[in-house]
């Protein structure tokens, strides 16, 4: 019993340090999911956590980030990350109103609830799926192919993704064919490359005077910071009082049925899960509310639901958020791989149980519900006020040029380096000018390595 | 743009990078510091960790690891050297035709104001503890006798 005991410390532990490091992450502004949270990840797995530690580190960090995140939204009126854009319309009314504390306390509530429905619910859709595991890893090679093609689709770029795709996996199989010509083995730096590739392209066009009109600004930024109201006792808000009954309802309904729907992308189950709610509220106010906790909620059970249904009836990452943000659960190499010729996985899928994939699941989002929300709820003025203030973006930048340098370098050395700046400039201008955002491109990676060979054979070349 | 709200001589090369406002030469030297910090420690490391676990691959590991904390250090020198390029103001708060004019935008965009009478208790007892049920409540009686 002692290995577990200590298993169980080892995992809460992580997940206490993913939780107070993405808490404090949801809180900069415009910190991009896949691009903060797959990196660390990345970090955790490869320095040799155990699979329990690796989950619930992953999983306290994505439940926290998407709770922090409300701060900057609501108070700042500046999207916290990616998927806090399709919040800011309503946080952004609320906060005119001279009430964002409300928003922020209805987005919280709203994200504490759903995480804790969307667990349960996302391992009762695994289990539903997993007997048809054996057929889907035997077909991987193609499953890949259609993924990636209804993944590219589904991107703000539609068809335009859909045929970057083909130059895409093109680049990635010749630098793989080049870097293995000098025995360079590289997968990370590809990811990476993938999910630092906004940064790359933005800091490339900003050295060129073509891009200066589209960039240069003549002032700061003016932000307006709402005052500090605050209206219950005690440090817990209970989420079920700052929510009414019709709330609590509408986020549990929202939550379990987005568990399900996790081959889509979560920003587009957000603002549809958002809209049904919408339609069926008749007064302004009570809209408002009611749409940010449910929207809030979504956050969380689709990323919660994206992750643990492919990790536990597959093993493979067939999801957006499985193939972006949580990328660094499925492959790893070389402790996590999906093996390119037979689909043979060997990640957490294989590490760990049913049980201990809910049982961790759970004590992620206890852990996250004791750390980021409470520290949400009582301390968002001053923490964005801080942020705001005092850590300037530079700072930021800089931090993750260091990041990246530090990783390309170690796993590859200056042909590392090389493929993450190729990948970032291509792909990040991909996204910014087609929309063919990091998801589509992860898919890309994915078909690369593992479609390919599938397709080349099936040519006989 | 009145020559008082002129950012100062030094910042007059801002540009917007990644979702916020930098200073091109000051975000310039950010990246070189980001990069001397953060590959110091990572060499040193490296040098410092041969031979100190059981494989050389978690030599490597742990220099990364190092690598990583000089990223945060670099960081850190960068956010005391350079400001945010932020003015942050307290909220006014709206005065009640601000408030007004964003019910009218919420009207426009997102559909009826609605009747706050009709509304559950709880609701109406939350609406008045924020202070926006007189203000929903008389744009909605406004509106109702305006049309008619």
């Amino acid at each position: 019993m002692d290995g577990l005991m200590y298993e169980i410390l080892v995992a809460v532990g992580l997940g206490l340090l993913g939780s107070v490091l993405f808490s404090l992450i949801g809180l900069v502004s415009g910190t991009d999911e896949t691009t903060t949270i797959a990196p660390i990840t990345l970090l955790v797995v490869l320095l040799g956590a155990p699979p329990a530690g690796v989950f619930t580190f992953w999983m306290a960090a994505a439940v926290s980030k998407h709770m922090t995140h409300a701060v900057p939204t609501a108070l700042l009126g500046i999207p916290g990350d990616t998927l806090a854009v399709p919040l800011l319309q309503q946080a952004t009314a609320l906060r005119n109103l001279g009430a964002p504390h409300i928003a922020l306390r209805k987005m919280l509530a709203g994200a504490v609830i759903s995480a804790f429905i969307a667990v349960p619910m996302a391992v009762l859709f695994a289990v539903i799926l997993a007997p048809f595991g054996t057929y889907i890893t035997a077909a991987a090679p193609w499953i890949f192919l259609v993924a990636a093609l209804f993944i590219a689709y589904s991107s703000a770029g539609r068809w335009a993704s859909v045929v970057a795709l083909v130059p895409f996996v093109f680049i990635i199989l010749a630098m793989q064919t080049y870097t293995g010509t000098h025995d360079v083995k590289l997968a990370i730096c590809y990811f990476l490359g993938i999910a630092i590739g906004p940064l790359v392209a933005e800091l490339i066009s900003a050295m060129s005077p073509v891009e200066a009109k589209r960039m240069d600004r003549d002032a700061y930024r003016e932000t307006t910071i709402a005052p500090d109201v605050k209206s219950w006792g005690g440090y817990f808000p209970n989420p079920f009082r700052v929510l009414d009954r019709s709330q609590t309802t509408q986020v549990a309904a929202a939550s379990a049925v987005t568990s399900a729907t996790f081959v889509f992308s979560p920003v587009a189950m957000t603002v549809l899960a958002g809209e049904i709610v919408g339609a069926r509220v008749k007064h302004a106010y009570h809209r408002l509310t009611s749409v940010l906790s449910v929207k809030n909620g979504v956050t969380e059970s689709t990323y919660i639901a994206e992750a643990l249904i492919p990790l536990i009836a597959f093993g493979l990452p067939l999801s957006p958020v499985a193939a972006g943000p949580a990328a660094p659960l499925f492959n790893a190499p070389p402790r996590f791989t999906v093996d390119a010729e037979t689909g043979v996985v060997n990640n957490l899928h294989n590490m760990m149980s049913v049980t201990e994939f809910l049982f961790y699941g759970l004590a992620a989002v206890a852990i996250a519900a004791l750390v980021a929300y409470p520290f949400a709820m009582n301390y968002a003025r001053s923490a964005a006020a801080f942020v705001a203030r005092k850590i300037s973006h530079e700072a930021i930048i800089g931090t993750f040029f260091g990041l990246v340098l530090v990783i390309g370098l170690w796993e590859g050395g200056l042909l590392g380096l090389a493929v993450i700046m190729t990948i970032g400039l291509v792909g990040g201008l991909l996204y910014r000018i087609i929309g063919f955002n990091t998801g589509v491109q992860f898919m890309g990676y994915y078909a690369a390595i593992l479609s390919m060979p599938a397709i080349l054979k099936l040519l006989g070349a | 743009m009145s020559i008082s709200k002129q950012p100062s001589a030094a910042e007059t090369d801002l540009a917007e990078i990644w979702g916020d406002i930098v200073s091109r030469r000051q975000l310039a030297i950010s990246l070189i510091i980001g990069a001397v910090v953060s590959l110091l420690f990572y060499a040193v490391a490296l040098r410092l960790f041969q031979g100190i676990g059981s494989s050389p691959a978690i030599d490597k590991a742990l220099a990364m690891l190092m690598g990583i904390v000089g990223c945060l250090t670099g960081g850190l020198i960068c956010s005391r050297l350079f400001k945010p390029k932020r003015h942050l103001s307290e909220d006014p708060s709206g005065s009640d035709d601000a408030r007004i004019a964003v019910l009218q935008q919420i009207e426009n965009e997102e559909g009826e104001i609605g009747n706050a009478r009709d509304l559950p208790e709880t609701v109406q007892a939350e609406m008045k503890e924020v202070g926006l049920y007189d203000l929903f409540d008389q744009y909605y009686q406004n509106q109702k006798t305006g049309d008619r």
